[in-house]
């Protein structure tokens, strides 16, 4: 909602609601308006504020608005105010009262006057928008002693984050002359015609005898002093509240009644486990939308074997560390089966950057590929990792924003670590913004897993020292090979086929003697005590899947495709 | 006010950590829920109840009355229970797990010579700052906690969530202790979104750099904020073990509130006592 527009909501505001910005900081969602009708919502739920900001209130009117809101939002947990609730509502009523209204002009009864004064010979009342060490102590002291209503105590619990976000919102103190807080009212002054009384507390700690009711004459004097026509006291609530109110000259005002409710939306059936994270999530303001667009895309993983022996069942996973689809729900399904997560090696941010400084740094005298590839290879291989240049690639938004330093990598960086930057540069221009052992790794720990790295950091990067360094160049002169590559490995990874995974692409530069077939057998004997006990899951890079199922056959598992 | 419940002044009332919503929430993603004067968090036919009352957190029969409304939800297959004393429903072959808070008032006592010679090494080395946000470096700080202990599931699982956490609540506060060269030696995370209690939730340093007196001087900080945002006290957290209590006791903190864990399996009522 735009600036214009909020004003235009405040010019017209005729019930405390109306005050778009602490709506929206109280209840953490999004102000819009179908028709003359405000609206708030969030994630799964929606508030309707019946009252219209242009013309007269029509409850046909209103339950069209609601309509399209619902469609727009489609949330489920729904509250709706109005004058008089459509019809279809009227049976999920669950409030009803009436607002109380103070002219600003309104004559303050000589009692009244004559205690405030009394209490104006001791105060000092000050207006400020900051939640001070004493506001809080104040807060903690009323709300501990006086036995309010759940909806009040929200008020008070959220004075100090919704000040922060509402410009309207102040705080009239009266402080005593030793510095302390005897009363504090809550005020929203956004509205243009009228000022709301939100909350308001007095200390019995530092008690002042009349200081609420001096603040009371305060915020009717200031309130008509600044142009405002009324004070919107809020709720009559009981015939305690409703008395105080009536005191200070208040009147009826505004019909109210309230309906709470949930829609039975279609799109909720059977989505268990995305509505389950939905519900996890903490209450930030992010629409439904937005969460699910920011979700990555989902697809079943398949690359997966059940092992089991003597009863107790494991599983091992083939993952790629590259990859274009999120396997996030099927692997959180498979990990609520089991107690411990395995991988090749740590994953996490110090180990990867241990494995990434040692990359860019070379021994002074190591071959660089760079003197093993032609200028025209060099080229083409750019050509392909960095996509096309110039200026109709950057007209047509094809350009890569910003691409790696090709001679770099392959001039000042180990070998593997030139492989793995340029391809993975290359994958992620293809959209491969996933890592599907990185994926696991996290979901493991957030899971509250036991996550075993089967292999050290420096064994890793034995392993990767050992790559073959013309395997590389070779794959490098390949290049324009690479999409046709991405095509069927991706097609073979979603139906879990390891004997196709790598088609007659066997050159890829890991799939050597010592990078597989040696670490399969270190693997198989470190994961075994864990698949003995069952409850394990296993992930190795898929390629090793070609071998281990049948090495852990062999070692007395029963091997069956994952369920 | 109409609109979702947020359960905000659960928080606003918070004694013990378990009653910041956001937190729990943000570390275990169950559903928070009131039950009488304690709330408790709901998983798939699990709940933890925490039984401190908001309105006296040792008023034993709300939390009794607590647990009796907890005990009617239909599927409940397993119920935790954290509170000052034993709920009279658990059954009796049940054992139950006993630690205490400890609590310091705020401000805190003066510190004894040996603390106060901590905290002035500490300064003389160390930069503070205050923030919300969880850098690289503190998160390598977490790993490597965490790479070198053996810890609960559950527990590798909270900590894992600590950015989560720090993102979801406006009343967290991260205070850091970095060495001259800008290196992080360590840090404290505090939460401040209960009206009277301050929170002390976790802290962490690096052996490697943190000078002697580290973990004392970002304490401090959560200290000096709970002072300046007006709380009067501040829960830092369970005993634990010998090591953590020592550190606690150094502070003046004393057991406040007793924190008896007692979880028990609901048996489903067989069909003949239901006839």
């Amino acid at each position: 909602m735009n600036p214009p527009e909020l004003h235009t909501i405040l010019e017209n505001a005729s019930i405390p609601e109306h005050s778009a910005q602490f709506m929206s900081a109280m209840s953490g969602g999004e102000p819009f308006l179908e028709g003359p009708y405000l609206f708030i919502a969030a994630e799964d739920w929606l508030l309707a504020v019946g009252y219209p900001l242009d013309g007269e209130y029509r409850a046909e009117e209103f339950g069209a608005a609601l309509s399209r809101a619902l469609q727009r939002t489609r949330a489920r947990d729904c509250w709706a105010i109005s004058p008089d609730l459509p019809g279809n509502l009227k049976p999920h009523c669950c409030d009803r009262d009436r607002y109380y209204i103070l002219n600003a002009d309104a004559t303050v009864s000589p009692r009244l006057d004559r205690l405030s004064q009394r209490a104006a010979a001791l105060l000092q009342v000050e207006e400020g928008a900051v939640f001070t060490p004493a506001h809080r102590r104040l807060w903690a002291e009323f709300v501990g002693r006086k036995g309010l209503p759940p909806t009040v105590r929200e008020l008070f619990a959220r004075t100090e984050t919704v000040l922060k976000y509402a410009p309207g919102l102040s705080l009239l103190n009266a402080w005593d002359g030793d510095g302390n807080l005897a009363a504090s009212l809550l005020l929203d002054s956004a509205p243009h015609r009228f000022c709301s009384y939100l909350i308001g507390a007095h200390s019995r700690t530092h008690h002042t005898p009349y200081a609420s009711d001096l603040l009371f004459r305060e915020m009717i004097r200031r309130a008509a002093e600044s142009g405002k026509t009324y004070l919107h006291l809020g709720l009559g609530v009981n015939a305690g509240i409703r008395r105080f109110k009536t005191k200070w000259g208040a009147a009826p005002g505004p019909a109210y009644e309230m309906a709470q409710w949930q829609e039975n939306g279609t799109e909720r059936a059977g989505a268990g486990l995305l509505m389950d994270m939905l519900a996890a999530l903490p209450r930030e303001p992010v629409s439904k939308e937005q969460f699910m667009a920011s979700l990555p895309k989902q697809r079943r993983f398949n690359m997966l074997w059940e092992i089991e022996k003597n009863g107790r069942t494991s599983w091992i996973g083939g993952t790629a560390h590259f990859f274009c689809y999120s396997f996030e729900f099927s692997l959180r399904k498979l990990f609520e089966k089991v107690d411990t997560v395995l991988f090749e090696g740590p994953l996490d941010s110090t180990s990867l950057e241990q494995v990434s400084e040692t990359g860019r740094h070379p021994d002074p005298e190591s071959p660089r590929l760079m003197d093993a590839l032609t200028e025209a290879e060099v080229r083409s291989l750019e050509r392909v990792v960095c996509g096309p240049r110039g200026f109709w690639a950057a007209l047509i938004g094809t350009r890569m924003p910003d691409p790696p330093d090709v001679s770099y990598f392959l001039s000042r960086t180990r070998h593997w670590t030139a492989f793995f930057s340029l391809w993975s540069e290359f994958l992620k221009r293809q959209g491969w913004t996933q890592s599907v052992d990185l994926e696991a790794w996290h979901l493991g720990h957030d899971m509250g897993k036991s996550v075993v790295a089967m292999e050290t950091i420096p064994e890793q990067i034995q392993t990767l020292e050992s790559i073959s360094i013309e395997r590389i160049v070779n794959f490098f002169r390949q290049s324009h090979l690479w999409q046709g590559y991405i095509k069927r490995y991706v097609r073979a990874y979603l139906k879990g086929d390891v004997d196709n995974l790598y088609g007659t692409s066997a050159e890829f530069p890991t799939r050597s003697e010592f990078v597989i077939h040696r670490r399969d057998a270190v693997f198989l004997e470190r994961m075994g005590p864990h698949l003995e006990e069952g409850r394990c899951a296993v992930f190795v890079g898929s390629a090793h899947m070609i071998n281990l199922r049948r090495m852990l056959v062999e070692a007395g598992f029963m091997v069956r495709r994952g369920r | 006010m109409i609109g979702p419940d947020r359960l905000d002044r659960v928080s606003a009332g918070a004694v013990v950590p378990e009653q910041v919503i956001s937190y729990v929430r943000s570390v275990a993603g169950s559903r928070p829920r009131l039950f009488g004067a304690c709330v408790g968090y709901e998983t798939e036919g699990q709940l933890v109840l925490i039984g401190y009352p908001l309105h006296d957190p040792v008023d034993s029969n709300a939390m009794s009355h607590a647990v009796d409304q907890a005990l009617k939800i239909p599927g409940l297959q397993k119920i935790t229970v954290i509170s000052p004393t034993r709920p009279p429903q658990a059954p009796g072959k049940i054992r139950s797990g006993r630690d205490d808070y400890f609590v310091l008032p705020v401000p805190a006592p003066p510190p004894a010579a040996k603390l106060r010679n901590l905290l002035r090494r500490a300064d003389r080395e160390l930069t503070i700052e205050h923030g919300r946000q969880l850098e690289h470096d503190h998160q390598a700080l977490v790993d490597r906690f965490l790479s070198q202990r053996t810890l609960a599931a559950g527990t590798r699982r909270i900590f894992r969530q600590i950015p989560r956490y720090l993102q979801a609540s406006p009343g967290s506060m991260l205070v850091s202790a970095r060495t001259a060269g800008g290196r992080l030696a360590a840090f404290a995370v505090g939460e401040y979104a209960s009206l009277h209690t301050a929170l002390f939730m976790f802290c962490f340093r690096d052996p490697s750099l943190a000078p002697p007196g580290s973990s004392d001087r970002v304490f401090s900080g959560l200290m000096d904020e709970a002072a300046r945002r007006g709380h009067t006290r501040m829960n830092l957290g369970l005993g634990v073990n010998a090591g953590i209590r020592f550190f606690k006791r150094k502070w003046g903190a004393q057991p406040f509130l007793p924190c008896i864990q007692t979880e028990w399996e609901i048996k489903p009522a067989d069909p003949v006592s239901r006839l």
